[in-house]
């Protein structure tokens, strides 16, 4: 975390400064801001709170580049804060807040032979990790993971990176790659190359669970990011709150990648359910009442 | 002239029915008329560094600025208070007058005497917050008085009032000053814990434009331990003050709180007042608490989170173990929540939270208690009363029992000190054990009130100065025994 430069001179307002779309739903944006660029280890994360009106989303940092002074995050839009970012922001414009970099850092140590799992957006986050992992001397394998097609991220980045026979793809309606989800691709894996020393997941919490479940049953060590709800993101609120085994965890500082293994995914699952309703009602609102409103004023400022 | 003893003049509040509606401040201060009225209660008394004055955390000169309200310089009376206090319309409005200030006016009680008087104290508070308010509103750009630049740099940790304070009087020095927070707001719990129907924002919005024309620095959205650490900054800066408060959120440790709905008053507070959900679904930040809310505690906190659910429109139960007579908060609050049609269940303690067959909360089970006679001669104690147990229908429960240190910061920085609460030690000059580094606020007193943080950061930025000035550190540093008395 330490760093060598002043920390002044890494503090400025974040903006974003480009904007990619990859799929119908997903978007690579890089986003300006000296700090989090500089000071970011993988498995860090922030929290963009894109205009005043909006909530606090963290994001898991996918890439640095500390010379420009930026970062990247991959967005799949599939709520209110992330529709924001996608459809509010592009490039050269300020967003409100960015905090960061946030979270612990993954521990980057020599397993051995590593297998790294990402559902949908979850490849991304695990796209630092893996870099570090190999640097660090393992033996690193990539499994990427979509319900359809559309949900596969990162392929060719991991694919230059490690080589095609380090990566595989899964969808779970079979559309692309093998047909699978995440606990196939574990088993598949095992069937090839034998039990790996560690599992690392990214993604949706019901496949952080299945995996678990897996990876418990075979005795395998799994790191897991832990996809639960939060709020104030430094350590206040205690809407992170995560079992595992018998301790309540703060995921948003001690996270958020956690013990998959004593993680209580149930809860997680859950917990994150808790607004669904609301957050339906909030894209609705957004996009059938802000939106329209935000463009028009838009429209009208560049005309002037 | 005649002691006017008991014709205090009391604030105009909202009538329940129009302010359980709204998040708009619900008392409405002094008008002008009642002000110049309450100033002449005001006896001047010569000893008052002994009294009111005694009684007030920033020892703010209280006939002093009286007298300049009668002679009709309320510019003048704002600058007597800048001097011990930069934010009187905030303490004016949040401050427990009664204990501090009010509490210590002769009118009520005698504090050389050590007895109590007949009367009803001077409206202190009122009177602040007016002279703060009629300011801010009045147009006019107050200037501060800024010494020439030292070149010294100074650190900040945390934008609540401990750390807005130093921020101030340091840059009054001449120091270049960089207040650095996790939040997207200044404040801290003055924007995420009180509610906007006690404080309004355009207070902390106006503040925030006072202390920014004045030069100071803000870098919101860098959680120190996390994005930086404490050796980055000590490494850049002249002198750090660590004010990150002591607020994380706390539960009970009982059976269901796991379940969906169950929140720490931090949680909710912080999604009500700072992400305004309570302006949902254009703000996007949702709060769920369903029809019925039961909100646990007897406190600050416990009362500002039933006035936030009654505005919800939430059927609210507050549950508290002791009496209202033995509760933290001011008798009054309690009168007024009831007005707004909040529940009180006094002598009552939660058990467990019941959920229904889908993890949901439904229920709240408590059981009655009595009070005891403490042996030792402390509080009585509250016991619970065997055959009393008893659910009180809710769809969401919020704790409101306290709060924990929240050591981010200064987790694993082995050459800050700390004590058993997790909070820094620090001796009688706010310094912590690693030269250059003071801590102020509830950081160091577990939880106390803004304007002793105000206190704090007065004092701190005074002895940084010092410090900045000279280099001089002391060479065997002790902690203080007793930091609450600070
Ligand atoms: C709900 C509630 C109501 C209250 N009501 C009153 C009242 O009416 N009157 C009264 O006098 N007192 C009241 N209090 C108490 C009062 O708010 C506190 O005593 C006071 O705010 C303490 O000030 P502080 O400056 O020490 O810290 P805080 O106000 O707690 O501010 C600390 C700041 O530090 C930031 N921070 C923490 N850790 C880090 C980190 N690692 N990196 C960066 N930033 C960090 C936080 O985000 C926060 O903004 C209330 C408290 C609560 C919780
Ligand atoms: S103690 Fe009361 S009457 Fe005396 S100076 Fe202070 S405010 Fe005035
Ligand atoms: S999100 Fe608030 S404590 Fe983790």
């Amino acid at each position: 975390m330490a760093t060598e430069k002043s920390v002044l001179s890494l503090l400025d307002k974040p903006k974003v400064v480009g904007k990619k779309q990859v799929s119908p739903r997903g978007y690579f944006m890089e986003i300006y801001l000296p700090l989090v660029a500089n000071n970011a280890k993988p498995g860090q994360f922030v929290t963009i709170q894109a205009t005043e009106m909006s909530a606090r989303q963290p994001m898991q940092i996918v890439d640095t580049n500390p010379e420009k002074g930026t970062f990247s995050i991959l967005v799949e839009a599939y709520n209110r804060s992330t529709v924001e970012l996608v459809e509010l922001f592009s490039e050269g414009e300020e967003l409100f807040n960015v905090e960061g970099p946030n979270g612990k850092p993954f521990p980057v140590e020599k397993y051995g032979t590593v297998l790294l799992i990402g559902h949908g957006w979850g490849a991304g986050a695990n796209y630092p990790i893996a870099k570090a992992l190999a640097d660090a001397g393992n033996e690193v394998y990539i499994a990427i993971v979509g319900g359809s097609r559309e949900n596969i991220y990162c392929e060719s980045e991991y694919k230059q990176l490690f080589g095609e026979d380090k990566v595989s793809v899964y969808t779970e309606d079979d559309e692309y790659g093998k047909e699978g989800g995440v606990v196939q691709a574990l088993e598949d894996f095992i069937n090839e190359k034998g039990q790996p020393d560690l599992v690392v997941f990214a993604g949706g919490a019901s496949h952080g669970e299945m995996l678990a479940e897996a990876t418990k049953e075979k005795g395998i060590k799994n790191l897991s990011l832990v996809p639960s709800l939060m709020l104030c993101t430094s350590g206040l609120c205690l809407t992170c709150r995560v079992k595992v085994g018998d301790k309540m965890v703060m995921n948003c500082i001690e996270g958020p990648y956690l013990d998959g293994n004593q993680v209580d995914w149930k809860n997680v699952t859950f917990r994150t359910g808790y607004y669904w309703d609301l957050e339906k009602e909030s894209l609705e609102y957004f996009l059938n009442k802000l939106l329209p409103k935000l463009k028009r004023k838009k429209e009208k400022k560049q005309n002037q | 002239m005649a002691i006017r003893w008991l014709d205090r003049n009391e604030t105009c509040l909202l009538p329940p029915e129009v302010r359980k509606k709204t998040f708009k401040e619900y008392d409405l201060g002094y008008t002008i008329n009642q002000l110049l009225d309450e100033c002449d209660r005001c006896i001047f008394c010569r000893d008052y560094d002994k009294r009111c004055k005694a009684g007030c955390p920033v020892g703010n000169d209280i006939p002093v600025f009286i007298d300049h309200v009668e002679k009709g310089d309320l510019i003048g009376a704002y600058k007597v208070l800048l001097k011990t206090n930069p934010f009187p319309a905030i303490t004016g409005r949040v401050c427990p007058q009664e204990r501090l200030c009010e509490g210590s006016c002769i009118l009520t009680y005698d504090t050389v005497r050590k007895k109590k008087n007949k009367g009803l104290a001077v409206g202190i508070g009122a009177i602040e917050r007016f002279i703060g308010d009629a300011i801010r509103i009045s147009g006019i750009e107050i200037d501060e008085e800024i010494k020439p630049d030292t070149g010294k740099k100074v650190a900040i940790i945390g934008a609540g009032p401990g750390g807005l304070t130093a921020a101030y009087y340091l840059r009054k020095e001449g120091h270049e000053v960089h207040v650095f927070d996790a939040l997207p707001y200044i404040g801290g719990v003055m924007m995420y814990g009180i509610p906007p129907e006690r404080l309004d924002r355009s207070v902390l919005e106006w503040e925030e434009k006072r202390l920014r024309k004045m030069g100071i620095k803000f870098h919101l959205g860098v959680l120190v331990g996390r994005s930086i650490t404490l050796y980055d900054l000590y490494k850049d800066f002249d002198a750090i003050i660590l004010a990150t408060g002591s607020g994380r959120g706390k539960m009970m440790g009982i059976p269901g709180e796991d379940l969906n709905g169950v929140y720490t008053a931090i949680e909710f507070l912080t999604r009500v007042n700072m992400m305004k959900a309570y302006k949902f679904p254009e703000s996007a930040t949702p709060v769920k608490l369903g029809k019925r809310t039961a909100v646990i505690g007897g406190g600050f906190t416990a009362v500002d989170c039933v006035l936030d659910a009654i505005r919800l429109g939430v059927e609210t139960h507050l549950v508290y173990r002791r009496t209202r007579e033995t509760s933290s908060a001011r008798d009054v609050e309690w009168d007024h929540v009831a007005e707004e049609g909040a529940i009180l269940h006094w002598l009552t303690q939660p058990i467990e939270i019941i959920g229904d067959e889908n993890g949901n909360v439904k229920g709240l089970k408590c059981v009655k208690m009595q009070l005891v006679e403490d042996p030792n001669g402390g509080r009585p104690r509250p016991k619970p009363i065997e055959g009393s147990e008893h659910i009180i229908e809710v769809d969401s429960v919020i704790f409101a029992v306290g709060q924990d240190a929240n050591p981010t910061a200064y987790e694993g920085v082995k050459e800050i000190q700390t004590n058993k609460w997790n909070n820094v030690d620090v001796d009688d000059h706010f310094r912590t054990s690693w030269k250059g580094v003071f801590a102020v606020g509830d950081l160091v007193n577990g939880g106390d009130t803004v304007v002793r943080a105000i206190a704090h950061g007065r004092k701190a930025a005074q002895y940084c100065h010092e410090y900045l000035t000279t280099g001089e550190w002391p060479e065997n540093w002790e902690a203080h025994p007793k930091p609450w008395t600070l």
